[in-house]
This record gives C-alpha cells, structure tokens and sequence, in this order.
C-alpha cells in the first residue's frame, strides 16, 4: 500500500510544502521592502509629525499642524511649482521630438538601422553625463549657447529652461525606442488600408497612428512625468540650486532637509511629493483606461 | 513628368535628408563634448569656439582618469553595479516564481504589496533612508550604497509575466518527469525565459550603473564616490580643466554605449516591456 | 504492466462536476480509449490518473496501489501531451532522457530503487531513440522538427521510462490527415510491442474505432458505455453513444412500438419498420404503444420499391465511392448510404424504405437509454 512506501510522497502535504517555499522565495525581496519602502514611508509620516533638534537627539511635538503648515508653506508651494513647471517644459517637448525621430524612422530605407542606434543613443548617457556634456553648450561663460538667452543659466527666469534641454536631450533615447515599438506594433495592412481609403501622409498620421499609438503614448508620458518630478542630478550638477533658488525642484529641497533640524518639514515634503505623484499617476491610468475602451 | 520611380527616388532622399538632419541635432551635444574634451580649453575659447578641436590633446583621457582618480570610482561603480544587478536577479527570479507556480495563502495581497513599492521612488523615502544608514553607520559603504536596490518590483513583474507564459503542458510533463520546484525552476523556467531575464538584467544594469540621487546621499568621502557623483566635483572645475570634466563623463558612459551596441535588441525589450503588447 | 481501476471516480471544481463517479477497469495491456466530445472529462480522468489533478472523491488504483495520494513521479506512468510539451531549449536526446534524470527506477537484481547512471540513462534513451525511428536527430532541437518528429520525440520520452501504463491527450490532433492514419497504424503496433496498458484520450470517434481494444464513451463526466468497438457500434447503450459513434451519424427518428399482428414493430407515422429484439439488457419487453425513438444507420436502410415506409429524397451527395440520400421521413431528416452505380433517385422523388431488422434500435425518448 502506498502508506508504506517511503520513496512515494503524499499529495496532502504538497500545499504547506508549496506555501513554505513560497514564504522562503519572497522572504529576500520582503526584508528588502520593508526596510527600505514600507518602514521609511511609516517613518516619513512619523517625522512629520516632530520638530528635532539639530543634533538629532531630542524631539518635539509639533502634530498635523506641521503638515498643513509645511503643505501650504512658500516653500514647499515653491518647491512644488518649479517641479510643475520643468514637468512642463521636458514632457511635451520630448514626447513631440520623440514622435519625430520614431515616425522618421521607421520605414524602410538602406542603412535605417544606422539612424535608428544614432537616435537611441542617448539612453547611453545618465542623468549626471547629460548635465556634464551639457553644460558645455549652456554655462555661462564658455558654453557654446551661452549667448541664447531663453536658456541661460545666470539668469533665474530662464535657468530652469536650460537645464530641463538637458533632460529633453536626455530623454530622446528612451521616448524614441518607447515610440518606435509602439508604431512598429502596427500591422502593415492598416496603413496600407488607409492609404487605399485615401487618406495623405498628414491624415494617415493624426486620424490612424497616432490614436493607435495612443496607449504606448499615455505610458511614456506617465513615465516622462514621474521622471522629470523626481529631477535632482542635474539642477545637483548644473545649477546647484540656483540661481536665486529658481531652480529648486522639489526633490532638491527634500534632498536638502536631510539635517535633523530639517527632517520633520522635509518628511511633509516628501509626503506631499508621494501624494502628487500619486494624483498624476492614476489620473493617467484612468484617461488611459477610457481612452483603451473607447479604442478597442 | 516625373515618373513613380523618379517621384520615389526623390522621397526618398528627402528622408534621408531629414534622417541626417536630426541625427546632427541628436549627436550635437555629444559631439561638442568630444571636441571640447580633445581641445585644450584655453585654446579652444581663444579660437573662438570653433565646430572642430582645436590644439587637441589626445592623452585627456588618461589624464583625467589619473586626475580624476577615476580608477576607484569605476571600481566603485563596477562593484556596487555587480552586486544589485545580481541581487535584483536572484530575489526577481525567486519572487516571480513564487508568484507564478506556488500557491499559498495572501497571494494576491503580497503580489500587491510587492507592486505598490513602484510607487515609492527613492526620492520620496530618502529622509528616513540615509538616517537608517547613517544609524547603521553604513554610510560610506557597499551596503549602504546598495540597500534600497536588492530587490525590484519591476523585476519580479516582467520576469513573472515571461513565466506565465510557460505552456502548462511544459509544467505537467517536468511534473511527470519528477523535476521539484528547484529543478524546474533551474532546468526549464529560467532556460525558456532567457531572453526576458536578459532584457531585465541589462535595464538592471542600466539602472544601477546611472545613479546618482541615492549614491550622493550616503557617500560623503571620496574614495566611496561612485563615477556618477565623481562627475559632479569634476564637472566644477574652473575653466581651463573643463576638458578634463568632459573627458570624465565620456568615460562614465561608455560602458553603457557599449552595451546599446552589442546588446541593443535586449536593452530595447526590457525599456518596452510594458509600453507595447506583444 | 499493470491495470488502472477507477472506483467513483470524481473530479469537481467549486460547484461544477468535470467527471462524475466513474467507475472503469482499464485491464492490463489493453488499449483503453477515452472518447467523447469537447468538455466531456476525458481529459480531466486522464490527468487524475497522471497525478496532475487531484482527485475530489473515489478510489484510483494502478496495479495494486491505491495512488490517490501519490505524487506523479511516483506513479511509473508516462503522459504523451496533445502539444508534445517538449522542452524548447533542450536536445532531442536531452528532452528523451529528462524523465530519466531525478526519478528512481527498480533496477533488475537489485532490491532498492535507485536513481540510474549515466551509461543506463544513453542506453535507455538510445533504444527508445531507436524504437521511434530517431536515431539521427538526437542532436537537434524541437524547433528543428517537423511536427511528425516532434510527436515521435514525445513519444520516445514516454517509453524510456518504462512504466506501468501510457497515457496520451489526444496526441494526433495536431497533425495532419495523412500523417495522422499513418501514425494511428504506427501506435497500434506500438502498443503491440511494449505489450503495456495504453489510455488515450480522444475527440475523433474514428481513431477509437481503429485503434481501441476498448473504447469508453464519455459524456458530461459520465460513463456512457464501455466496451470493444464492434460492440459498442453494434448496440449502443443510448442514444449519445448511436449518434456519436459512427460517420455519418446514426439515424434517430421518433415513432411509437406497436405489435401488430404478433408482429413487433414501430410506427413512423408514414410507415412501419420490423423490429427484432423486444428485450433490452436491463429493461422488461417493451409494452405495446410506448413512444420511443428508433434509430438506425445508414448503411441498414435501403430503397426498396417494397419497403414499409414512405419517404420524400431531399438531396443527395455523391462521394466518389457511395452515394448519401438523403430523405424526409414523416418530417425527419434520414440518411441513407447507397452504393455509386446505377442512377441515383431525383430530389423530389417518393421512395419506399426497408430496415434490416436486426438493425431497428429502439430508444426511450426520455432517459435515452437503449429499450431492446
């Protein structure tokens, strides 16, 4: 009988065996979000809620008070609105330029491959080599674009500009490749379908691609967005804040409140950054989640 | 008249115009990079900052790694870059797995959870980070440079998604052939998804070898600066050594361009992964 | 070499019952199909027996153990799936040997099972690899095969166990017509070979047919019958088993039993058929009046200027080497299969029908079961 044999395993005690595995293959990437995700996001709302001492080693109760007062505080207002406005200025001007280089290249012609590497290439480069190579076309004094003066970076009314060509420079890569995917997920016989309907080069765009593109738009620009709220290494490298703190983004800031004395309205901060970026994220996902039913 | 070839010899060569021409404004920053970082910058501003190096100096780039001592930081770089990427792989692969083949109770809450950390960038819980590191005294160290990034959400859902893909019937025979989790998992899971957990390494390496907010915050001595902050310094340098800055940043990406060469096509899968279906 | 009893069998999921108390004997060495239409719980029992799906209620043994409870490593039972499940990264070798690699075999003058060597698993695999004709492309992988070969690799792998029982998941579908009546031969005289108990699971009544020692009709997770295929064509249990074996299908037509001058017979409103038997295997006489539903097959009607039964051609359809009539009978659609010579009857035309009556089966219109 089968009870006897010991080289056969019972069906019955396969769950609890499968649900131990289970635990003991999440276990590593658990510790890892708790510790670093789950307890510093409790931490961030515990923080806001005291005022410390510049050492660090006392604290005082301040309460929810400290979050209406940082949240409708000029600085986080400010913070928060230089953040909103390189939003701004990177995402449409890198979606509009990726949608460029992708429609560009993706026919077919000799040597298109050359093009479509030269166009992706700058995925190669990080945050921190974009600001370097870039500063070199807009600092100040020796920059070879130092002369334009919407993207000056002495000048707080445009140096925001200037660093986010950086970020739009930057971007190009990824938004290409993203964009390019997307069209080339079209069957040819669409095109050529519309092509036989009549439709020009301009109408086949607006009227075909472009709506049937249109989920792998609202992914890269929900992606675009979160990217450009989360810009530090480049106001870090190109402008160290300035100047006159006009290019205080927000993750400057809070990467800024790291002193004890700081910790309490930075963690508001952070928090309200996380809420924001909340919003905008589902606020995406739900005009994406229209726009797919609609489409399909 | 012109004729259909003719008409289409011309649109062509309109492409290719357009092709070029915004390939020039793709690569001007980079090229400018490269003259300046050849020039002797001096010179160069002299000449009146000319479209080509002038009084080039073909040593700037070992110059500026001996100046810049970008030896340790590559170094740095390289550990800290080998350690997530395998870390990320190994909790991924587990993770995903569990989440595929395994049934246990809170599945679907834990898969959530694991999910909901997508929402939290680095940005946002840096405060309480650093100060768990510098509490641990781990500032200035690999652990600390590494923490945050041993395990990822995205991961565990792209390398989940190529395991769903697996035939079931694939299952039941490994099933039959007696393979247990273990050796399913090493002898047909990972081997049939290849090319996913490639892609996903490659963005892994992407990703770790390109930061620069986290590393900042928890370096504060020199010789645990990885290449990206060590630009920063670099970078600041008065006028005549700005070509040693520039010759730096070439250097910081040209593990990654060499990695859009020969590995374009997973690198390309693992940055659409989710932006296009199929 | 062992036999596989389902005692009650049941398999259910939440509220919906796949297979339903089924009880059968698979006997050692026969060739066992299971037949039935899409969703019917062959393929459900076939993975009970495997180990792939647990069983909810019933006993199932192979041999003389009860394995309910045992792991399918350890059954000694091997599975040929219907898309082959070979491993894509793997040799042709490799995939024929996987099963080899972590089970433990008896391994003859030795008491204890053990895992097997590296020369025993390449000698195991190269006959296997012989047996099925594919000694030349072990080196290949899957991709590299046609579907023919891929199938032969499947079963190659099924066979270098050794085991107690075959199972195969409707392993032909996936080929084609001609590559398929090749390969129903091929398997027959594999089975003939190992001499070993094969269940295979089928949607196609015609592989049943040719290739089954037994066949077991399956329909919404019960047995409807079970037996040889001569027998199971001959007199089927009920009318699912009339109507689906056999191509074209049997003909069912309701009429009433009469018995008119001490003669059995049945009335179709515009004509009555003989019927030989009267007593079915579990059923008293039929009684004189009882509304029943007759059937009949093709090949058993005829056009006979003196036939019982009145009927109007409809169409008919020319098949090279018969021809199928196909007429109304008293408002029912009737085929009847007829040699190619001769000139066919025009649609429109009144004949008259004859049944053999040996051949008149009688149904109950309600619990569908065979009456004589």
């Amino acid at each position: 009988m089968s009870s006897d044999d010991p080289h056969v395993r019972h069906l019955g005690s396969r769950r609890t065996r499968d649900a131990v595995l289970a635990y003991a293959f999440l276990l590593p990437s658990a510790v890892i979000f708790v510790a670093f995700f789950f307890y510093p996001l409790y931490r961030l709302f515990y923080l806001g809620l005291y005022q410390q001492n510049r050492f660090g080693t006392a604290e005082r109760w301040v309460g929810p008070s400290q979050y209406t007062k940082v949240l409708t505080g000029s600085d986080f207002l400010s913070g928060l609105s230089i953040s909103a406005r390189y939003v701004l200025l990177t995402v449409p001007l890198g979606l509009v330029l990726g949608v460029m280089l992708a429609v560009s290249a993706n026919r077919r012609l000799r040597g298109i491959k050359i093009f479509q590497t030269i166009f992706a290439s700058t995925v190669a480069s990080s945050v921190a080599v974009a600001s370097v190579v870039f500063f070199v076309l807009i600092n100040p004094q020796v920059g070879y674009f130092r002369n334009v003066s919407f993207l000056s970076l002495s000048n707080p009314a445009t140096a925001l500009q200037g660093v986010a060509l950086s970020s739009v420079w930057q971007n190009l890569g990824l938004t290409f490749i993203i964009t390019l995917a997307g069209l080339q997920a079209v069957p040819e016989e669409i095109y050529e379908a519309a092509t036989l309907d009549g439709y020009g080069p301009f109408r086949r765009f607006f009227r075909v691609t472009l709506p049937l593109i249109s989920p792998t738009m609202m992914f890269l620009l929900v992606v675009l967005v979160v990217f450009a709220f989360q810009a530090f290494a480049q106001i870090d490298i190109l402008t160290g804040g300035g100047p006159a703190g006009s290019t205080q983004t927000l993750v400057w800031k809070i990467f800024n409140s790291q002193q004890p004395l700081d910790q309490g309205t930075g963690s508001v901060m952070a928090i309200g950054l996380f809420a924001i970026t909340l919003v905008v994220t589902a606020a995406q996902f739900s005009i994406l989640n229209r726009r797919v039913h609609y489409g399909n | 008249m012109a004729t259909e070839l003719q008409q289409a010899t011309w649109k062509k060569a309109a492409w290719y115009v357009v092709l070029t021409a915004l390939s020039v404004v793709v690569l001007f920053p980079v090229y400018m990079a490269l003259v300046r970082a050849l020039s002797t910058p001096v010179s160069y501003v002299k000449a009146g900052q000319p479209l080509h190096p002038v009084d080039i100096e073909w040593g700037i780039f070992r110059r500026a790694w001996n100046l810049g001592d970008l030896g340790p930081k590559f170094g740095v770089s390289a550990v800290m870059t080998g350690v997530i990427v395998t870390a990320e792989l190994t909790t991924a692969l587990l993770a995903a797995y569990a989440f595929t083949f395994l049934v246990f109770p809170l599945k679907r809450v834990l898969f959530a959870l694991f999910m909901a950390t997508l929402m939290l960038p680095i940005e946002v819980t840096l405060i309480p980070n650093v100060q768990s590191i510098r509490d641990l005294h781990l500032l200035n160290s690999y652990p600390g440079l590494v923490g945050p990034f041993l395990a990822t959400a995205f991961g565990t859902f792209l390398i989940r998604q190529g395991f769903m893909g697996i035939p079931r019937d694939l299952r039941d025979a490994s099933q039959l052939d007696g393979f247990g989790h273990l050796a399913f998992l090493r002898r047909v899971a990972i081997p049939v998804t290849r090319p996913v957990i490639a892609s996903f390494a490659v963005i892994s390496f992407l990703s770790a070898w390109n930061q620069y907010t986290w590393p900042r915050a928890v370096v504060t001595q020199g010789r645990w600066e990885t290449i990206q902050i060590g630009l920063k310094s670099l970078s600041a340098a008065k006028v005549e050594e700005s070509n040693i800055g520039l010759a730096a940043a070439i250097l910081a990406a040209l593990p990654i361009l060499v990695l859009l060469i020969f590995l374009q096509r997973q690198l390309i899968r693992g940055l659409t992964a989710g932006a296009v279906k199929g | 070499m062992s036999e596989v009893v389902f005692e009650g069998i049941t398999k259910r999921y939440g509220d919906v019952v796949a297979v339903d108390h089924l009880t059968l004997d698979v006997l050692n060495e026969e060739f066992m199909v299971l037949l039935g239409p899409s969703g019917c719980g062959k393929t459900t029992a076939l993975r009970m027996v495997a180990g792939l799906d647990a069983i909810t209620e019933g006993t199932l043994r192979i041999g003389d153990r009860v394995v309910n409870d045992v792991e399918a490593k350890d059954r000694d039972v091997s599975m040929v799936f219907q898309s082959y499940a070979l491993y894509p990264h793997m040799t042709v070798a490799k995939n024929i040997e996987s099963p080899l690699m972590t089970r433990t075999f008896a391994v003859e003058g030795e008491v204890e099972p053990r895992k097997l060597t590296k020369p025993e698993r390449l000698s195991r695999v190269t006959d296997a690899a012989g047996t099925l004709g594919l000694s030349e492309l072990l080196a290949r992988k899957p991709a590299a095969l046609s579907g023919g070969q891929r199938q032969r690799v499947a079963l190659a792998r099924a066979i270098v166990s050794r085991p107690s029982a075959f199972l195969m998941d409707e392993p032909l579908s996936n080929l084609d017509a001609k590559l398929r009546a090749q390969t129903r031969l091929e398997l027959v005289d594999l089975h003939q070979r190992l001499a070993t108990t094969f269940i295979y699971v089928t949607h196609d009544q015609i592989e049943a047919m040719t290739m089954a020692t037994r066949i077991a009709i399956l329909n919404e997770g019960r047995l409807q019958q079970v037996g040889p295929p001569q027998a199971v064509y001959e007199r089927p249990h009920n009318l699912f088993v009339a109507r689906f074996i056999g191509s074209p299908p049997m003909n069912t037509i309701p009429g009433t039993f009469v018995v008119v001058d001490g003669e059995a017979k049945v009335d179709l409103g515009v004509g009555r058929f003989p019927v030989a038997a009267v007593a079915g295997d579990h059923h008293e006489p039929v009684v004189d009046g009882t509304k029943v539903v007759v059937g009949v097959r093709p090949e058993h009607l005829a056009i006979d200027g003196e036939g019982p039964v009145e009927a109007t051609v409809t169409a008919v359809e020319w098949l090279g080497h018969e021809r199928h009539v196909i007429c109304d009978v008293g408002g029912s659609a009737v085929i009847l299969r007829q040699p190619s010579e001769g000139v066919a009857p025009p649609p429109g035309q009144r004949v008259r029908i004859g049944a053999v009556a040996d051949e008149v089966h009688l149904f109950d219109p309600n619990t569908t079961e065979r009456l004589n």
